[in-house]
């Protein structure tokens, strides 16, 4: 099968067997890889509420017909299982080298099973695999972990002391990279399973190895000669965009209080670059490099991306932002999202500074968070507590109205207030408070256009839109950063002229063409390569009759069995909301426009969606996806 | 004084931060940059997304804006990260 390394590899870590799950041609056709795939294993695996932690849950690690191959930025994978957190499917999406080396070996996806009775990690050369003792790991952190695994040149995907420890939102980690959202580390630690260690020789076989090739290096070229891909983000790195939130009320500062933080010039790309960086680098085949090498302790390490400067930085009212850079680089050691980290530490001092649970953490205070951070990791006092994240924390403390998560994930780093569409895909995110899942509607809000955020007309449809396109992508294999790409360079070159400005305040009127091309998708029968590069690049990977169309509804597939999977673990409508925070409360109180219109455009995206008034997809549109013997 | 900052590439591009300047228009005070910064391009600042007093300023009539003794002028690059 063109594309696919064709094998799924299943391994239960309770009896020990190893062996393969079959998938037809037909369902990677529907499914293509990544998360979407990935929810088509686990939505069969169960027919029934599956609870986090235990034995009956399984992990799903996956990559995607463009892993491994020229297509730029396609070095990604995907992990989902079901989430300790949120209780709700979770997804997580990492670059490095690990789904290189998976696909290298002959592998499409691995799911695991049970729960091993002693410690063990995973060990997989080609066709041997071996469930080895990891009695010697236990303990370590990530990085000594992967350097006591061995070999430089194989993929590897560990936990730290969090994920054993059973964190909430332990992350998994593979070289400096993270499987960061939702505690799927907790699941690894539950399962006494320390990581995972993999690499082959295997090649993969391509429909049209020359047109495929041809377009991936024009893709390619493309994505460095586009300001924001070529230039931005090598230059700056993923916290570019730091400067412009605080400036568009964009910046989550002191737990979403506000938009903008006086010190963001401490803390942002721009300063980091000129007093921390030592170079940038980048995942295989990206030709983008937006990651950044800085010093922690004397040692070159990652250096912290836009959310973790948001929320360790500006969350916190932080403006020390190599206590910012430290405190990333023990994260990763400890194996800890840096995103719940910050908001669960940000609610702590909010409720501290009330009067509500005296624990002792002030804003503006990070003196003593090395400290917390070690006790989160070994749930040791206070630690164990803010283990559980903001959700939990609010259920015992109070504060609901100003914890920020949704269905128990933390929001990220884009206060909502003054994006009315990231507001809804906050709200209305498979995952929970991500940005991404989201639809990312902020890029066209204020930071790479400035379609007017305070508007919620046409934001239903372009949120809808741009979920489902950001799901295929992930489907794909390839980093969202590609999508960049998407937005033409005349927009980011020329913000004010007069067309550009234009084009701003028309976008919000195509919500209705948006809304009805979604539902009638076989209207994109076409592959405009250079527009959108990958619909042809998975034709000619895999022999699919891809086109724009298909690759939308493969997004929208996807996106509508991982809302099934949450309703069968108990989502109901009312969940797809916002802390009042943002809801209620002006942002700025000048401005009566400065809350999400959450009640304006709900309806509208059930409507677009399928949906019926609950939230629940109708049969009628399962059925267009091809997906209505899907039954919960 | 006008304070004068610089972000995104703008910053990267001329290695520069900040800069104090006359009072004057937002076209005049551009005008000031390019003299005593020559290696900055004036198409650079006049596209750029700007913001007096973290107000963002748009349309043709920007440049005529007229800027007083403290008041600080931004320029941004329409940015992509996250």
């Amino acid at each position: 099968m063109f594309g696919y390394a064709e094998k799924i590899l299943k391994v239960n870590l309770t009896t020990k067997i190893i062996d393969e799950y079959i998938l037809s041609k037909k369902a990677r056709e529907m499914f293509i890889g990544g998360k979407t795939l990935a929810a088509k294993i686990i939505f069969e695996f169960f027919n029934k509420k599956v609870e986090a932690l235990s034995e009956e849950n399984i992990i799903v690690i996956t990559n995607s017909p463009l892993t491994a191959t020229s297509a730029p930025s396609s070095s990604r994978f995907n992990v989902s299982t079901i989430s300790p957190l949120t209780g709700l499917l979770i997804s997580s999406n990492c670059g490095g080298n690990f789904g290189f080396h998976l696909k290298r070996a002959g592998y499409d996806g691995i799911i695991i099973i049970g729960k091993s009775e002693e410690k063990v990690y995973i060990d997989i050369l080609n066709e041997k695999v071996e469930i080895k003792s990891a009695g010697q790991l236990w303990g370590k952190n990530t990085g000594e972990t992967q350097q006591l695994m061995g070999e430089k040149n194989r993929g590897k995907l560990v936990i730290g002391r969090a994920g054993e420890n059973l964190v909430k939102y332990a992350a998994v980690i593979s070289e400096e990279r993270a499987i960061g959202r939702g505690g799927i580390g907790a699941v690894f630690g539950y399962k006494n399973l320390k990581g995972l260690i993999v690499s082959g020789n295997k090649n993969i076989e391509l429909y049209d190895k020359e047109k495929f090739i041809k377009h991936t290096k024009n893709w390619t070229k493309n994505l460095k000669k586009h300001p924001l891909t070529g230039e931005q983000l090598p230059k700056l790195g993923s916290g570019a965009i730091l400067t412009m939130m605080h400036y568009r009320n964009l910046l989550t500062t002191k737990n979403y209080s506000r938009g903008n933080f006086e010190d963001f010039e401490k803390i942002n790309a721009e300063t980091m670059r000129k007093e921390h960086l030592v170079k940038n680098k980048g995942c295989i085949s990206c030709p983008i490099q937006c990651a950044r090498v800085v010093k922690a302790y004397g040692k070159e390490v990652k250096g912290p991306e836009l959310e973790t400067l948001a929320l360790l930085g500006s969350n916190l009212e932080n403006n020390d932002l190599q206590s910012i850079i430290n405190l990333n680089h023990l994260c990763d050691e400890y194996g800890i999202d840096t995103i719940t980290f910050g908001s669960t530490i940000g609610f702590a001092m909010e409720l501290n500074e009330k009067g509500i649970w005296k624990n002792g953490l002030n804003f503006k205070d990070v003196s003593d968070l090395e400290n917390i951070l070690e006790k989160i990791a070994n749930r040791e006092g206070i630690g164990d507590e803010l283990a559980e994240g903001t959700k939990k924390l609010s259920e015992k403390y109070g504060g609901k109205d100003f914890a920020i998560n949704v269905k128990g994930l933390e929001l990220a780093a884009y206060e909502p207030r003054a994006a009315q569409g990231m507001g809804l895909g906050y709200a209305t995110s498979n995952r929970g408070g991500c940005h991404l899942n989201g639809g990312y509607m902020v890029i066209m809000e204020g930071l790479g256009l400035n379609v007017n955020g305070k508007t919620t007309k046409g934001k239903a449809a372009f949120t809808i839109f741009f979920q489902d396109f950001m799901e295929a992508v992930s489907a794909g294999g390839t980093c969202l950063f590609s999508t960049y790409s998407v937005l033409p360079a005349k927009f980011i070159k020329k913000p004010n002229s007069s067309f550009v400005r234009f084009v701003n305040k028309l976008i919000p009127y195509f919500g209705p063409l948006v809304g009805f091309l979604h539902n009638n998708s076989i209207v994109m029968s076409l592959n405009m390569k250079n527009l959108m590069p990958y619909p042809y690049a998975l034709k000619m990977s895999t022999g699919f009759k891809m086109n724009i169309g298909k690759f939308l509804k493969a997004g929208e597939r996807g996106y509508n069995l991982e809302r099934l999977i949450n309703i069968r673990q108990g989502l109901k409508g009312d969940q797809d909301t916002l802390p009042k925070r943002l809801t209620k409360e002006l942002q700025r109180l000048e401005d009566k426009d400065s809350k999400v219109k959450l009640e304006k455009m709900i309806n509208k995206y059930y409507k677009i969606r399928g949906w019926d008034e609950n939230g629940v997809p109708t049969k009628k549109r399962l059925e267009k996806l091809g997906i209505g013997d899907y039954k919960i | 004084m006008i304070k004068v900052k610089f972000f995104g590439m703008i910053n990267v591009k001329n290695n520069i931060s900040q800069l104090e300047m006359n009072e004057g228009t937002v076209k005049e005070v551009i005008k000031q940059i390019i003299e005593k910064n020559p290696e900055i391009k004036a198409k650079e600042l006049k596209e750029a997304v700007i913001f007096v007093n973290k107000k963002n300023i748009t349309g043709n009539k920007r440049f005529s804006l007229k800027l007083k003794d403290k008041d600080e002028i931004s320029f941004l690059t329409p940015s992509g990260g996250g």
